[in-house]
Protein backbone atom coordinates (compact mmCIF):
# COMPACT_ATOMS: atom_id res chain seq x y z
CA UNK A 1 0.00 0.00 0.00
CA UNK A 2 0.99 3.86 -0.11
CA UNK A 3 2.31 6.09 1.82
CA UNK A 4 0.08 7.87 4.68
CA UNK A 5 -1.06 10.72 2.51
CA UNK A 6 -4.32 12.59 3.30
CA UNK A 7 -5.10 11.34 5.94
CA UNK A 8 -8.46 12.67 6.82
CA UNK A 9 -8.83 12.15 10.75
CA UNK A 10 -8.93 15.78 11.44
CA UNK A 11 -11.63 15.93 8.79
CA UNK A 12 -13.40 13.82 10.28
CA UNK A 13 -13.47 14.60 13.69
CA UNK A 14 -13.82 18.26 12.86
CA UNK A 15 -16.99 17.65 11.67
CA UNK A 16 -18.04 15.31 14.09
CA UNK A 17 -21.23 16.03 15.27
CA UNK A 18 -22.34 14.72 18.84
CA UNK A 19 -25.68 14.14 18.78
CA UNK A 20 -27.68 12.68 21.70
CA UNK A 21 -30.58 12.05 19.55
CA UNK A 22 -29.10 10.21 16.49
CA UNK A 23 -29.69 7.96 14.36
CA UNK A 24 -27.17 5.41 14.67
CA UNK A 25 -24.75 4.01 12.19
CA UNK A 26 -25.20 0.37 12.72
CA UNK A 27 -22.56 -2.26 12.32
CA UNK A 28 -24.29 -4.86 10.50
CA UNK A 29 -23.39 -8.70 10.04
CA UNK A 30 -19.67 -9.12 8.74
CA UNK A 31 -18.62 -6.10 10.25
CA UNK A 32 -20.28 -3.81 7.45
CA UNK A 33 -21.69 -0.44 7.73
CA UNK A 34 -23.80 1.43 5.55
CA UNK A 35 -23.84 5.57 5.74
CA UNK A 36 -26.71 6.96 3.03
CA UNK A 37 -26.42 10.37 1.88
CA UNK A 38 -29.77 11.90 1.64
CA UNK A 39 -29.22 15.06 -0.10
CA UNK A 40 -29.51 15.42 -3.79
CA UNK A 41 -26.45 17.48 -3.91
CA UNK A 42 -22.95 16.30 -2.56
CA UNK A 43 -22.33 19.98 -1.34
CA UNK A 44 -20.81 21.11 2.11
CA UNK A 45 -23.44 19.57 3.96
CA UNK A 46 -23.18 16.35 2.61
CA UNK A 47 -19.79 16.08 2.94
CA UNK A 48 -19.45 16.94 6.83
CA UNK A 49 -22.32 14.52 7.27
CA UNK A 50 -20.25 11.87 6.03
CA UNK A 51 -17.34 12.87 7.68
CA UNK A 52 -19.28 13.47 11.09
CA UNK A 53 -20.24 9.43 10.36
CA UNK A 54 -16.97 7.96 9.69
CA UNK A 55 -15.75 9.67 12.49
CA UNK A 56 -18.11 7.81 14.42
CA UNK A 57 -17.98 4.64 12.78
CA UNK A 58 -13.80 4.58 13.17
CA UNK A 59 -13.82 5.78 16.84
CA UNK A 60 -16.95 3.35 18.30
CA UNK A 61 -16.68 0.31 16.11
CA UNK A 62 -12.53 0.69 15.66
CA UNK A 63 -11.56 -2.68 14.07
CA UNK A 64 -14.51 -4.21 14.27
CA UNK A 65 -15.59 -2.59 11.14
CA UNK A 66 -14.33 -3.80 8.30
CA UNK A 67 -16.12 -2.47 5.17
CA UNK A 68 -17.90 0.86 4.32
CA UNK A 69 -20.46 1.40 2.71
CA UNK A 70 -21.69 4.82 1.29
CA UNK A 71 -24.96 4.91 -0.58
CA UNK A 72 -26.42 7.82 -2.58
CA UNK A 73 -29.60 8.12 -4.71
CA UNK A 74 -27.81 9.77 -7.34
CA UNK A 75 -24.37 11.26 -7.42
CA UNK A 76 -24.45 14.40 -8.37
CA UNK A 77 -21.65 16.92 -7.17
CA UNK A 78 -21.91 20.69 -5.90
CA UNK A 79 -18.82 21.35 -7.53
CA UNK A 80 -15.48 20.26 -8.24
CA UNK A 81 -14.12 20.54 -4.33
CA UNK A 82 -16.98 18.60 -3.50
CA UNK A 83 -16.21 16.05 -5.07
CA UNK A 84 -12.28 15.85 -4.87
CA UNK A 85 -12.99 15.91 -1.27
CA UNK A 86 -15.24 12.85 -1.49
CA UNK A 87 -12.35 11.43 -3.90
CA UNK A 88 -10.03 11.81 -0.96
CA UNK A 89 -12.34 10.57 1.21
CA UNK A 90 -12.48 7.04 -0.63
CA UNK A 91 -8.76 7.05 -0.45
CA UNK A 92 -8.36 7.39 2.77
CA UNK A 93 -10.60 4.92 4.04
CA UNK A 94 -9.52 2.19 1.35
CA UNK A 95 -5.61 2.52 1.37
CA UNK A 96 -5.04 4.23 4.58
CA UNK A 97 -6.85 2.90 6.98
CA UNK A 98 -7.23 -0.25 4.94
CA UNK A 99 -10.98 -0.70 5.07
CA UNK A 100 -13.28 -2.32 2.17
CA UNK A 101 -15.30 0.94 0.85
CA UNK A 102 -18.22 0.20 -1.36
CA UNK A 103 -19.84 3.16 -3.16
CA UNK A 104 -23.75 2.57 -4.18
CA UNK A 105 -25.59 4.79 -6.64
CA UNK A 106 -27.55 4.72 -9.09
CA UNK A 107 -26.54 7.57 -11.51
CA UNK A 108 -24.24 10.32 -11.80
CA UNK A 109 -24.96 13.87 -12.65
CA UNK A 110 -22.30 16.17 -13.90
CA UNK A 111 -22.31 19.47 -15.33
CA UNK A 112 -20.12 21.82 -16.80
CA UNK A 113 -17.96 22.40 -13.65
CA UNK A 114 -17.85 18.99 -12.23
CA UNK A 115 -17.55 16.64 -15.34
CA UNK A 116 -13.96 15.66 -14.49
CA UNK A 117 -15.71 13.67 -12.28
CA UNK A 118 -15.51 10.85 -14.13
CA UNK A 119 -12.24 10.91 -14.88
CA UNK A 120 -11.48 10.12 -10.85
CA UNK A 121 -10.96 7.56 -8.35
CA UNK A 122 -14.72 7.77 -7.76
CA UNK A 123 -15.81 6.35 -11.26
CA UNK A 124 -15.47 3.06 -11.40
CA UNK A 125 -14.27 3.03 -7.76
CA UNK A 126 -14.56 -0.82 -7.73
CA UNK A 127 -12.23 -1.92 -10.50
CA UNK A 128 -9.82 0.65 -8.45
CA UNK A 129 -10.29 -1.08 -5.73
CA UNK A 130 -9.14 -4.27 -7.03
CA UNK A 131 -5.90 -3.28 -7.75
CA UNK A 132 -4.81 -1.06 -5.07
CA UNK A 133 -1.30 0.32 -6.87
CA UNK A 134 -3.30 1.49 -10.14
CA UNK A 135 -5.61 3.02 -7.54
CA UNK A 136 -2.21 5.33 -6.07
CA UNK A 137 -1.55 5.63 -9.00
CA UNK A 138 -4.37 7.21 -10.25
CA UNK A 139 -4.78 9.18 -7.38
CA UNK A 140 -1.46 10.64 -7.24
CA UNK A 141 -0.62 11.70 -10.71
CA UNK A 142 -2.67 11.64 -13.79
CA UNK A 143 -1.86 13.85 -17.30
CA UNK A 144 -4.53 13.22 -20.34
CA UNK A 145 -6.08 15.63 -22.53
CA UNK A 146 -8.34 17.20 -20.44
CA UNK A 147 -7.50 15.98 -17.05
CA UNK A 148 -4.15 16.90 -14.84
CA UNK A 149 -3.30 15.52 -11.02
CA UNK A 150 -0.38 15.93 -9.75
CA UNK A 151 0.28 15.22 -5.67
CA UNK A 152 3.00 17.76 -4.63
CA UNK A 153 4.76 16.32 -1.23
CA UNK A 154 5.01 18.35 1.25
CA UNK A 155 8.45 17.08 1.52
CA UNK A 156 9.32 17.78 -2.03
CA UNK A 157 6.99 20.91 -2.51
CA UNK A 158 10.13 23.77 -2.49
CA UNK A 159 13.59 23.63 -4.68
CA UNK A 160 12.14 23.17 -8.52
CA UNK A 161 9.47 21.37 -7.63
CA UNK A 162 6.68 24.51 -8.37
CA UNK A 163 9.00 25.40 -11.52
CA UNK A 164 8.83 21.84 -13.07
CA UNK A 165 4.91 21.94 -12.19
CA UNK A 166 4.14 25.37 -14.12
CA UNK A 167 6.11 23.71 -17.35
CA UNK A 168 3.99 20.65 -16.66
CA UNK A 169 0.80 22.79 -16.61
CA UNK A 170 1.84 25.08 -19.70
CA UNK A 171 2.62 21.83 -21.54
CA UNK A 172 -0.85 20.36 -20.37
CA UNK A 173 -3.02 23.23 -21.76
CA UNK A 174 -1.25 23.49 -24.86
CA UNK A 175 -3.52 21.30 -26.78
CA UNK A 176 -6.73 22.90 -25.25
CA UNK A 177 -7.73 25.11 -27.86
CA UNK A 178 -7.80 27.77 -25.24
CA UNK A 179 -5.88 30.86 -25.75
CA UNK A 180 -2.29 30.44 -24.55
CA UNK A 181 -1.91 33.64 -23.03
CA UNK A 182 -4.95 32.69 -20.58
CA UNK A 183 -3.82 29.22 -20.38
CA UNK A 184 0.03 30.02 -19.14
CA UNK A 185 -1.98 32.99 -16.67
CA UNK A 186 -3.66 30.45 -15.43
CA UNK A 187 -0.98 27.86 -15.15
CA UNK A 188 1.40 30.63 -13.50
CA UNK A 189 -1.67 30.89 -10.81
CA UNK A 190 -2.10 27.19 -9.60
CA UNK A 191 1.51 27.14 -9.24
CA UNK A 192 1.29 30.00 -7.02
CA UNK A 193 -1.09 28.48 -5.09
CA UNK A 194 0.41 25.45 -4.50
CA UNK A 195 4.00 27.00 -3.71
CA UNK A 196 1.90 29.47 -0.98
CA UNK A 197 0.91 26.28 0.51
CA UNK A 198 3.53 24.95 0.70
CA UNK A 199 5.31 27.89 2.42
CA UNK A 200 2.58 28.14 4.98
CA UNK A 201 1.53 24.56 5.61
CA UNK A 202 3.00 21.14 6.44
CA UNK A 203 0.95 19.20 4.49
CA UNK A 204 0.67 17.92 0.97
CA UNK A 205 -1.19 19.82 -1.99
CA UNK A 206 -3.10 18.46 -4.52
CA UNK A 207 -3.67 19.81 -7.83
CA UNK A 208 -6.29 18.73 -10.13
CA UNK A 209 -7.57 20.49 -13.12
CA UNK A 210 -10.03 19.56 -16.01
CA UNK A 211 -11.25 20.53 -19.28
CA UNK A 212 -14.41 20.21 -20.15
CA UNK A 213 -14.36 17.24 -23.12
CA UNK A 214 -16.90 18.52 -24.92
CA UNK A 215 -17.01 22.25 -26.13
CA UNK A 216 -20.53 23.70 -25.01
CA UNK A 217 -22.71 25.89 -26.80
CA UNK A 218 -24.23 29.30 -25.03
CA UNK A 219 -28.03 30.51 -26.31
CA UNK A 220 -27.00 33.93 -27.84
CA UNK A 221 -23.71 33.01 -28.48
CA UNK A 222 -24.23 31.21 -32.00
CA UNK A 223 -21.45 29.82 -33.27
CA UNK A 224 -19.41 29.91 -30.14
CA UNK A 225 -17.92 27.38 -28.40
CA UNK A 226 -16.97 27.56 -24.83
CA UNK A 227 -14.91 25.11 -22.72
CA UNK A 228 -14.82 25.28 -19.05
CA UNK A 229 -11.38 24.53 -17.80
CA UNK A 230 -12.05 23.29 -13.57
CA UNK A 231 -9.73 23.90 -11.02
CA UNK A 232 -8.90 22.22 -7.38
CA UNK A 233 -5.54 23.53 -5.02
CA UNK A 234 -5.95 21.62 -1.87
CA UNK A 235 -4.27 20.85 1.06
CA UNK A 236 -5.45 19.39 4.56
CA UNK A 237 -2.99 20.84 6.77
CA UNK A 238 -3.03 21.42 10.54
CA UNK A 239 -4.08 24.82 10.49
CA UNK A 240 -6.50 27.50 8.55
CA UNK A 241 -5.21 29.88 5.92
CA UNK A 242 -5.51 32.93 8.55
CA UNK A 243 -4.04 31.38 11.08
CA UNK A 244 -1.02 32.35 11.07
CA UNK A 245 -1.60 35.77 10.21
CA UNK A 246 -4.02 35.99 12.49
CA UNK A 247 -1.39 34.75 15.32
CA UNK A 248 1.38 37.28 14.18
CA UNK A 249 -1.16 40.70 14.27
CA UNK A 250 -3.13 39.60 17.32
CA UNK A 251 0.56 38.55 19.29
CA UNK A 252 2.38 41.50 17.65
CA UNK A 253 5.22 39.25 16.41
CA UNK A 254 6.35 42.21 13.69
CA UNK A 255 8.37 44.77 14.88
CA UNK A 256 8.56 48.26 13.28
CA UNK A 257 6.44 48.46 10.70
CA UNK A 258 3.54 51.13 9.65
CA UNK A 259 1.67 48.63 7.63
CA UNK A 260 1.08 46.09 10.02
CA UNK A 261 0.43 48.62 12.29
CA UNK A 262 -2.35 49.59 10.41
CA UNK A 263 -3.74 46.31 9.87
CA UNK A 264 -3.81 46.04 13.67
CA UNK A 265 -6.05 49.07 13.43
CA UNK A 266 -7.85 47.62 10.78
CA UNK A 267 -8.84 44.68 13.33
CA UNK A 268 -9.67 46.92 16.14
CA UNK A 269 -12.19 48.65 13.97
CA UNK A 270 -13.58 45.50 12.04
CA UNK A 271 -13.87 44.22 16.41
CA UNK A 272 -16.89 46.08 16.23
CA UNK A 273 -18.58 45.04 13.51
CA UNK A 274 -18.09 40.83 13.97
CA UNK A 275 -21.45 39.34 14.14
CA UNK A 276 -23.01 36.02 12.42
CA UNK A 277 -22.59 36.68 9.28
CA UNK A 278 -19.05 38.34 9.93
CA UNK A 279 -16.01 37.18 12.01
CA UNK A 280 -12.69 37.00 12.95
CA UNK A 281 -11.64 34.34 10.94
CA UNK A 282 -13.47 36.13 7.47
CA UNK A 283 -11.19 39.19 8.45
CA UNK A 284 -8.00 37.73 9.07
CA UNK A 285 -8.84 35.24 5.92
CA UNK A 286 -9.38 38.97 3.82
CA UNK A 287 -6.07 39.98 5.42
CA UNK A 288 -3.90 36.89 4.11
CA UNK A 289 -4.41 38.56 0.56
CA UNK A 290 -3.02 41.87 1.25
CA UNK A 291 -0.28 43.13 -0.38
CA UNK A 292 3.10 43.51 1.71
CA UNK A 293 1.45 41.07 4.73
CA UNK A 294 2.54 38.02 5.41
CA UNK A 295 1.91 34.94 8.13
CA UNK A 296 5.73 34.77 8.13
CA UNK A 297 7.06 35.11 11.32
CA UNK A 298 10.62 37.16 9.88
CA UNK A 299 8.61 39.55 7.09
CA UNK A 300 7.43 42.73 7.62
CA UNK A 301 8.19 44.43 4.32
CA UNK A 302 7.36 42.09 2.16
CA UNK A 303 4.94 39.06 1.16
CA UNK A 304 1.95 38.33 -0.21
CA UNK A 305 2.31 36.80 -4.10
CA UNK A 306 -0.03 39.73 -6.11
CA UNK A 307 -2.40 36.89 -6.08
CA UNK A 308 -5.30 38.74 -6.10
CA UNK A 309 -4.22 40.64 -9.47
CA UNK A 310 -3.72 37.74 -11.20
CA UNK A 311 -6.68 35.78 -10.28
CA UNK A 312 -8.40 39.31 -11.41
CA UNK A 313 -6.90 39.20 -14.56
CA UNK A 314 -7.62 35.65 -15.04
CA UNK A 315 -11.52 36.44 -14.43
CA UNK A 316 -10.87 39.17 -16.81
CA UNK A 317 -10.44 37.48 -19.78
CA UNK A 318 -12.63 34.51 -19.07
CA UNK A 319 -16.41 34.67 -20.32
CA UNK A 320 -17.52 33.43 -17.15
CA UNK A 321 -16.03 32.32 -13.87
CA UNK A 322 -16.53 30.94 -10.26
CA UNK A 323 -13.62 31.00 -7.65
CA UNK A 324 -13.51 31.09 -4.31
CA UNK A 325 -11.33 29.88 -1.42
CA UNK A 326 -12.66 27.90 1.35
CA UNK A 327 -10.34 26.94 4.66
CA UNK A 328 -12.28 26.53 8.18
CA UNK A 329 -16.27 26.24 7.55
CA UNK A 330 -15.71 30.02 5.85
CA UNK A 331 -14.13 31.23 2.58
CA UNK A 332 -13.98 34.22 0.20
CA UNK A 333 -15.50 34.32 -3.28
CA UNK A 334 -13.59 35.90 -5.86
CA UNK A 335 -15.39 38.88 -7.23
CA UNK A 336 -13.59 40.62 -9.73
CA UNK A 337 -15.30 43.94 -8.67
CA UNK A 338 -14.02 43.48 -5.51
CA UNK A 339 -10.89 42.91 -6.09
CA UNK A 340 -9.44 46.56 -6.97
CA UNK A 341 -6.57 47.71 -4.51
CA UNK A 342 -6.84 51.41 -3.55
CA UNK A 343 -4.25 53.97 -3.21
CA UNK A 344 -2.68 52.63 -0.08
CA UNK A 345 -2.72 49.09 -1.64
CA UNK A 346 -5.45 47.71 0.13
CA UNK A 347 -7.82 45.25 -0.81
CA UNK A 348 -11.15 45.90 0.69
CA UNK A 349 -13.32 43.21 -0.95
CA UNK A 350 -16.23 46.02 -1.13
CA UNK A 351 -17.38 48.57 -3.29
CA UNK A 352 -15.73 51.05 -1.78
CA UNK A 353 -11.64 49.18 -1.71
CA UNK A 354 -11.67 50.42 2.19
CA UNK A 355 -10.63 47.83 4.24
CA UNK A 356 -9.12 49.86 7.00
CA UNK A 357 -13.01 50.25 8.12
CA UNK A 358 -15.58 48.57 6.11
CA UNK A 359 -15.71 45.12 6.12
CA UNK A 360 -16.00 42.74 2.72
CA UNK A 361 -19.29 42.70 0.89
CA UNK A 362 -22.04 39.95 1.75
CA UNK A 363 -21.49 38.50 -1.93
CA UNK A 364 -17.87 37.70 -0.80
CA UNK A 365 -18.25 36.23 2.49
CA UNK A 366 -18.79 32.21 2.16
CA UNK A 367 -20.13 29.37 4.41
CA UNK A 368 -20.48 26.19 3.90
CA UNK A 369 -20.95 23.33 6.23
CA UNK A 370 -17.79 21.30 6.20
CA UNK A 371 -14.84 22.24 7.95
CA UNK A 372 -11.56 22.28 6.28
CA UNK A 373 -8.48 22.43 8.18
CA UNK A 374 -6.46 23.20 5.14
CA UNK A 375 -7.43 25.38 2.26
CA UNK A 376 -9.36 24.88 -0.59
CA UNK A 377 -9.08 26.98 -3.84
CA UNK A 378 -11.71 26.24 -6.39
CA UNK A 379 -11.67 27.76 -9.86
CA UNK A 380 -14.40 27.51 -12.98
CA UNK A 381 -13.20 29.69 -15.85
CA UNK A 382 -14.88 29.47 -19.00
CA UNK A 383 -13.50 30.47 -22.05
CA UNK A 384 -14.20 30.90 -25.50
CA UNK A 385 -12.59 28.13 -27.39
CA UNK A 386 -9.65 29.37 -29.67
CA UNK A 387 -8.31 33.12 -30.23
CA UNK A 388 -9.70 35.71 -28.16
CA UNK B 1 28.09 52.53 -9.82
CA UNK B 2 29.96 49.84 -11.55
CA UNK B 3 28.43 46.67 -12.21
CA UNK B 4 28.83 43.02 -10.62
CA UNK B 5 27.78 40.20 -12.87
CA UNK B 6 26.02 37.06 -11.23
CA UNK B 7 25.11 34.18 -12.91
CA UNK B 8 22.57 31.82 -11.29
CA UNK B 9 22.28 28.09 -12.66
CA UNK B 10 19.87 26.16 -12.65
CA UNK B 11 18.74 22.24 -14.08
CA UNK B 12 19.30 22.38 -17.73
CA UNK B 13 15.41 20.62 -17.82
CA UNK B 14 13.92 23.83 -16.32
CA UNK B 15 12.33 26.53 -18.45
CA UNK B 16 10.61 28.36 -15.85
CA UNK B 17 11.04 29.71 -13.10
CA UNK B 18 8.68 29.86 -10.04
CA UNK B 19 8.31 29.75 -6.54
CA UNK B 20 8.57 32.34 -3.78
CA UNK B 21 10.59 29.45 -1.76
CA UNK B 22 13.03 28.80 -5.02
CA UNK B 23 13.67 32.51 -5.35
CA UNK B 24 14.57 32.71 -1.96
CA UNK B 25 16.74 29.55 -2.20
CA UNK B 26 18.53 30.97 -5.42
CA UNK B 27 19.52 33.97 -3.50
CA UNK B 28 20.61 32.60 -0.23
CA UNK B 29 22.42 29.73 -2.75
CA UNK B 30 23.92 31.30 -5.43
CA UNK B 31 23.71 36.12 -4.80
CA UNK B 32 23.92 36.41 -1.31
CA UNK B 33 27.61 35.78 -0.98
CA UNK B 34 28.59 37.53 -4.49
CA UNK B 35 26.79 40.46 -3.29
CA UNK B 36 28.86 43.77 -3.44
CA UNK B 37 26.72 46.62 -1.67
CA UNK B 38 29.41 49.06 -3.53
CA UNK B 39 28.02 48.16 -6.73
CA UNK B 40 24.63 47.33 -8.93
CA UNK B 41 24.53 43.82 -8.78
CA UNK B 42 23.33 42.10 -12.36
CA UNK B 43 21.49 38.50 -11.52
CA UNK B 44 22.56 36.94 -15.05
CA UNK B 45 18.89 34.34 -15.67
CA UNK B 46 20.16 31.19 -17.89
CA UNK B 47 19.23 31.31 -21.80
CA UNK B 48 17.46 28.56 -21.03
CA UNK B 49 14.62 30.45 -19.21
CA UNK B 50 11.97 32.03 -21.17
CA UNK B 51 9.12 32.49 -18.80
CA UNK B 52 9.72 33.93 -14.95
CA UNK B 53 6.64 34.06 -12.08
CA UNK B 54 6.31 36.97 -10.11
CA UNK B 55 6.64 34.94 -6.84
CA UNK B 56 10.00 33.84 -8.18
CA UNK B 57 10.90 37.59 -8.57
CA UNK B 58 9.68 38.16 -5.13
CA UNK B 59 11.29 35.73 -3.44
CA UNK B 60 14.55 36.33 -4.99
CA UNK B 61 14.34 39.72 -3.93
CA UNK B 62 12.31 39.03 -0.45
CA UNK B 63 16.00 39.48 1.90
CA UNK B 64 17.35 42.12 0.59
CA UNK B 65 13.63 44.11 0.43
CA UNK B 66 13.45 43.16 3.96
CA UNK B 67 17.20 44.37 4.65
CA UNK B 68 17.29 47.58 2.74
CA UNK B 69 13.39 47.82 1.72
CA UNK B 70 12.35 47.68 -1.72
CA UNK B 71 13.73 51.09 -3.47
CA UNK B 72 17.38 50.70 -2.73
CA UNK B 73 16.82 46.30 -3.40
CA UNK B 74 15.81 47.34 -6.95
CA UNK B 75 19.02 49.44 -7.04
CA UNK B 76 21.26 46.82 -5.67
CA UNK B 77 20.41 44.12 -7.58
CA UNK B 78 18.79 43.79 -10.97
CA UNK B 79 17.51 41.01 -12.90
CA UNK B 80 18.64 40.18 -16.36
CA UNK B 81 17.97 37.96 -19.20
CA UNK B 82 18.32 37.99 -22.85
CA UNK B 83 14.88 36.86 -23.51
CA UNK B 84 12.45 39.87 -24.42
CA UNK B 85 9.44 38.28 -22.89
CA UNK B 86 11.20 37.11 -19.37
CA UNK B 87 12.40 40.78 -19.42
CA UNK B 88 9.05 42.12 -19.69
CA UNK B 89 7.92 39.34 -17.18
CA UNK B 90 9.92 40.84 -14.66
CA UNK B 91 9.81 44.60 -15.20
CA UNK B 92 5.78 43.64 -14.84
CA UNK B 93 5.98 41.62 -11.58
CA UNK B 94 8.27 44.34 -10.00
CA UNK B 95 5.63 46.97 -11.21
CA UNK B 96 2.21 45.24 -11.03
CA UNK B 97 2.90 43.75 -7.59
CA UNK B 98 5.05 46.44 -6.27
CA UNK B 99 8.13 43.58 -5.46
Amino acid sequence: MGEYMFECDCLYEDNYINKKKRILVKLQRHGVVRIHLKNNVLDGSAIAYLASEINYVIKTYKKACKKIIISCNELKPGDKLSYILLEIILYDLFINKGYEVELQGNTCRTSIDTEGLYDSTINNHYEYTLDPPKYIKKFEFEQNRTHFRRIIKKESSDGATISVLLGELKTFFYTSGIDKKETDRLAQVISELVDNTGEHTNADCLVDVDISKEPYMVADEENQEFRAVNTVVLNLGDKCLCDDIQNKIKNHYYTNSDRYDMVECAYNNHKELFGKYYNEMDFFTVVAFQDAISGRKDETKTGGTGLTQLIKSLEANAYEHGCYVLSGRQGLFFWPEFLEYNQENWLGFNRNKNFILEPPDDKVILRTNTFLRGTGYNFTLIYRKGAQ
Amino acid sequence: MSANMIEIKVDKSLSNLAGNRFGRQVFSEQIKEKLDENKTNIVVIPTGIDDIASSFVQGIYSEISEKYGKKKAHLLMVLESTNVEVMQKIEDSIKTYGI
